[in-house]
Parts: structure tokens; sequence; C-alpha cells
């Protein structure tokens, strides 16, 4: 306990009545967890909830069989000693050889079937019940271990912005490609087939990488009308509000061309919040085809209810 | 007169009054994308007169897509053909509405130049016409429920089929081509007169 109380600053009222067994198992994990940052758990299987994509990600790596590390990472945890709570801080669990069992793989498949993309999937993972669980308690680490992870862990934050350069490279190269196909209303075009898979790849953070790409680069008109006309059709509520708020931006576009996707996208949309903007975009259009087909879209939402 | 009916995206036909740099009386060469051919010939289908097949041709059309989007459609006097020298064949179409197939032709032998009329027929002489996602959503509906299309020969794909809206009937079950509906009841949805006679108009 005074390990506990010099390293944490907290002071705990020991009581009166007799420590249990595993009060005091309790007690010299943390002093443990405080002295060297490191605790080892007994392995049990556990649930986690993903998006689609990173269900599909996972039944793809651990389909094979093959029993794989996994870490888990949580911002805080935090322990009750002697009814007084207090933080250990951050932690990452790594849990070696852990499977997804050929139940739950099976299972893991059928809910991807019938999941939509916003939904959360249900995912178990088995770990190997003969090797613990080790847990790194990142605030009572040595310097030179805490370094070491926070360099892993900087690792992962270079790897998000290659990811960002790398969907902006894949989206120029696709924004290539189409100069030479002929889009079509109803008909899923090869850059949109790509355009799905780039999202799906990189996650719906990337659709802001995308936003940036035509806000910024001089692009082709018609590819970035097909681009938005995709937004509009894209069945993502996690950014619903993201795509809603660029396609009405898009509506004051030099090209009449993209100002015309727009309003096409805002009406699969199918939002009432972007009438008002709808309204102050025929104020300005000076098309009156163009306006007339606008109209057509707002009087659609204005009946919305 | 009938019309000649080809499916277009309208923003590629949008003229000087907002392209600054494109001449009075001159199309954008994006309108061409439009009337791209193969072979030398041009698929279009045939509205009648009284445009009574109007509806039933772009609800066949969007029912033969990857998914249910606007339509943006043109239609030209037949005359047009006759006037230019193209020649038409009779080839049926591939839709899942057989009549709308009879009312399918090509345009055949067609020169860069007969191409170039019949472009500058669309943008001088041509209606253009937008339906937005939700009317061309109800007519495909109604198209099912009237048994003009065939359900199982739709090329959408069944998430599509799901949020087509088909009527309710009087004994609450959907009406869908396995239940036919007197034909007589399109005519009465587009009606008679030209003027009214725009497809999505009467649903709302």
């Amino acid at each position: 306990m005074q390990i506990i109380e010099s390293k944490t600053r907290v002071r705990f009222v020991i009581p009166d009545h007799n420590i249990s067994y595993e009060e005091r198992l309790s007690i010299a994990a943390v002093a443990q967890i405080v002295r060297t940052g490191h605790a080892a758990y007994h392995a049990q299987p556990w649930i986690t909830w993903s998006s689609k994509g990173q269900a599909e990600e996972l039944l793809k790596s651990f389909s094979g069989g093959k029993p794989l590390l996994t870490t888990i990472q949580f911002s805080n945890q935090e322990i009750t000693i002697f009814n007084t709570r207090f933080s250990l801080g951050p932690v990452i669990f790594f849990s070696d050889k852990t499977r997804i069992l050929e139940e739950d793989l099976n299972t893991l498949r059928q809910s991807l079937e019938n999941a939509s993309e916003h939904d959360l999937v249900e995912v178990r993972f088995t770990p190997n019940t003969d090797h613990p669980i080790d847990a790194r308690y990142f605030d009572w680490l040595s310097p030179a271990e805490r370094l070491a992870l926070n360099e892993l862990l900087r690792t992962k934050s270079d790897l998000a912005d290659l990811n960002e350069n790398s969907v902006k490279q894949q989206f120029i190269t696709l924004s290539e490609l189409a100069k030479d196909e002929i889009f079509e209303d109803g008909v899923e075009s090869n850059f949109v087939k790509g355009l799905g898979h780039i999202v799906k790849g990189a996650g719906a953070q990337s659709l802001a990488t995308l936003f940036g790409l035509i806000e910024c680069e001089n692009r082709n008109d018609e590819i970035i009308a097909e681009t938005l006309l995709w937004l509009g059709r894209l069945n993502d509520p996690s950014t619903h509000q993201e795509r809603l708020h660029f396609l009405e931006k898009s509506l004051e576009h030099r090209s009449s061309r993209v100002r015309d996707a727009a309003a096409t996208a805002l009406s699969s949309m199918d939002d009432p919040k972007s009438a008002f903007a709808l309204q102050q975009a025929i104020e300005r259009e000076l098309n009156p085809d163009l306006r007339e087909d606008m109209r057509q879209v707002l009087a659609e939402l204005e009946s919305v209810h | 007169m009938p019309f000649i009916l080809r499916k277009i995206r309208k923003a590629r036909w949008h003229g000087n009054d907002v392209l600054d740099w494109l001449l009075p009386d001159e199309i954008q060469a994006d309108s061409l994308l439009d009337l791209s051919t193969k072979d030398n010939q041009l698929s279009i289908y045939i509205v009648e007169d009284d445009r009574s097949n109007l509806e039933r041709i772009i609800a066949a059309l969007a029912g033969n897509c990857d998914f249910i989007s606007n339509v943006d459609y043109a239609l030209v006097p037949a005359e047009v053909l006759s006037e230019s020298g193209i020649e038409v064949a009779d080839v049926k179409g591939e839709t899942s509405d057989e009549q709308v197939n009879e009312a399918h032709r090509d345009l055949i032998h067609l020169s860069a130049s007969k191409l170039l009329v019949l472009a500058k027929a669309i943008s001088i002489r041509g209606e253009r016409t937008r339906l937005t996602t939700k009317k061309v959503r109800k007519m495909i509906g109604r198209s099912i429920a009237n048994g003009y299309i065939d359900k199982a020969r739709l090329k959408l794909p069944a998430n599509e089929i799901s949020k087509l809206k088909l009527p309710q009937q009087s004994d609450g079950t959907t009406a869908d081509h396995g239940n036919r509906i007197n034909k007589g009841t399109s005519d009465r949805e587009i009606g008679r007169d030209p003027e009214a006679n725009q497809p999505g108009g009467s649903e709302e």
C-alpha cells in the first residue's frame, strides 16, 4: 500500500474489517503496475463492436486460422481500492496468439452479409488461454519503455498520413483514367466503383481528403460532377452532415455542370435542411433551365416531412 | 407527329448563356457524348404523338439501370430524321417492358455530319426534360403495378427494387405485375393533352 500511495499520491483509509484474499491480490497487482507499468491478465474471450469495414478486414486477417497478435487500447483505466477510486491512466493490452474461432467466423460472415454500411458488427476473439494478456500502463513505464511505446504509436500516426497521401494519389489516378469514360445517369461507372473501393479501404475519413482535392485542385468538371452525384447517393449516416455541407457549398461552383450535379445530389440526400441553400442558389442562378431543375428539387425537399 | 426520345445529361447541353466561350447557336462538344455511336448506330425510342407511351418508356429505361437516378431526356420531332436523311431500323429494345421494346429503333449508317444535325435539332428544337429520382421511382412502381414491367427482368439490384413504392390496392396488398390492373389507367395518369403530358406530373 505504501508503494501505491507514494506513486499515486492518493491516500487510502484502511478499513477495520479483515482484508479479503481477492483484495490482497488486487492491491498486489496495482502495486506492480505503479512500480513497473506492467501487468498480466488471465486470457478470456472478449467481444468488440467494429464498423463493417473493420470487421471485413478482421475476417480477412483471421480467416486463415492462424493466431495473430491483437492489441486493444483504452484512454484510461480506473480502479477502486478500499472505496477510493483512482486512475491508472492509458493502457494497451497485447494478446498474443489470438484467434477468431471457426464458429465465430461463420457468425461474423453472416452478420456482414446482413449489415449495412453504417452498422456495427460484433466480433468475438478467443485468446490462447496458455498465454496471459500483457498490459502496459503508459504513466508507470520506465522512460525507455514509454519512449519505445510512443515510437510505436507515432508510427501508427505516420501510417495515417501515408493513408491520406495514398487516398490523394488513388483519386488522382482514378480521375486520370476517368477522362476517357462516358458517364450516364443510373449507370455505375468504373470511376464511381473506384471511389467506392477507396473509401471502403481507407474509411469514411477519406471523404475529407476527397473534399479537399475537389476544392483545391482544378479538376475536370465532369469528374467533379460525377463525384458529387456519388456523394449524394452514399448511404452512410455517419458522413451525412459533411456531405450535405459540401454539396451545399458546391451550389456556388463556377461551373454550371457542377452546380447542376450538386443540386441533383442534394435531391438524392432528400434532407429538407438544404432547402435554404437551394433557395439561395436559385436566386443566384443565371441559367433558366438549371434554375427550373433546382426549383424542382426544392419543391420535393419542402414536401419532405 | 411522333417524337424520338434519347436519354441525355441536360448539363451537357447548357448553351452560351452559361458558357461564355461558346458562340451563340453553337453547341458544346460534350453534347455529343450523349450521342455516342457504336458501329455508326444510335439507339432511340419512338414516342407517340400524344406521348401516351412516354412515361412507360422512361420507367423501362430507368429499370434497366444499375441504380435508380434522375432521368434526363430529349424529345425531338421524328420528322428531323427524314429531313436529315437519317435511316431507321426496327430493332427490338432490351428492357423489361415488351411494349417499350417494340418502340425501340436504331438510327443506322450515321455519318458525323448527320449526327451533328441531330445534335443541333436536340439543342434548338428539342425539349430537354429532367425527372427527379423520386418521380422516376414512382414511375417504375406504377409500371410494375400496371403489369407493364416484368419485375423478374428488371436489371436493378434487389436493394433498389426494395425502395420502390408500389401502389397499394384496395385490399391492402401491393400491386405488381402478378396483379394486373386495367392498362387504361396509364392514359388517365399521363393525360391526353400534350401540355399536361409531362411524365411524373400527375403523381404528387
